[in-house]
């Protein structure tokens, strides 16, 4: 038997949602950024389950901002603009209802497999548990990313390695 | 109206799409508002100058963008 050593993937996953959130200039933290979070994890398992990448989920999440804005009127290239012209706050950004969910959906999966750590595969099936509205649901479509096929290849036996 | 214009039209009626824009306008308007704080910052404008300029008090200002200044 392949003896596998998994450590809990949760503190980096959270350092590096908070990364991507200071990268955009968000003020919390939402499952958008934890999805963003999953892709960022060198192990890659995110990355073969959803069939994008951190750079196009980044672009993608940029493009849904500046279509937003278009559709008021509004061209703006929001790559002009710099996340660290803002005012720095001294508490750690608040996690967002979805994000929250996300995590409590990531322990309940690994309960779910009787898994002793919480896995970035973990992390990222409780991304895809959420339901629309919610922010990385919203940024997964617009990425045209097969969510039924993502959740089969993440489902235990479909993983050899995390 | 094109393709692209209709797109936008039909989606401006989804509050996703709604609430999408209030937080890039947020985001991006404090984005604006603190480059512009150090811009004055450093043309020697008073935080008075900078809280008249913003529509709020010296103290609002300051206590808002003393750390980045």
């Amino acid at each position: 038997m392949k003896k596998r050593l998994s450590i809990d993937a949760r503190g980096a996953v959270l350092e590096a949602a908070t990364t991507e959130a200071a990268r955009r200039g968000d003020d919390y933290i939402g499952s958008e950024h934890l999805l963003l979070a999953t892709l960022a994890r060198p192990e890659g398992v995110a990355a073969a389950a959803l069939g994008t990448d951190l750079a196009a989920a980044r672009r993608g999440l940029a493009l849904l901002d500046e279509q937003a804005l278009a559709g008021l009127g509004i061209e703006v290239d929001i790559a002009r603009f710099d996340p660290h012209d803002r005012p720095r706050s001294t508490s750690r950004p608040r996690f967002t209802s979805g994000a929250k969910h996300v995590l409590h959906r990531a322990v309940i999966e690994a309960k779910r497999e009787d898994a002793t750590v919480i896995t970035t595969r973990h992390l990222l099936l409780g991304v895809l548990g959420a339901e629309p509205p919610d922010a990385a649901v919203t940024l997964l479509g617009h990425l045209r990313c097969d969510l039924d096929a993502a959740r089969a290849t993440l489902a235990p036996s479909g993983v050899e390695a995390e | 109206m094109d393709v692209t214009q209709l797109d936008t039209a039909a989606r401006s009626k989804d509050p996703v799409e709604g609430f999408r824009a209030v937080a890039a306008l947020r985001r991006l308007a404090d984005q604006l508002e603190a480059r512009n704080v150090g811009l004055a910052r450093r043309q020697g404008w008073s935080w008075e100058q900078i809280g008249d300029a913003l529509g709020v008090s010296r103290q609002a200002a300051h206590k808002k963008h003393r750390r980045t200044w």
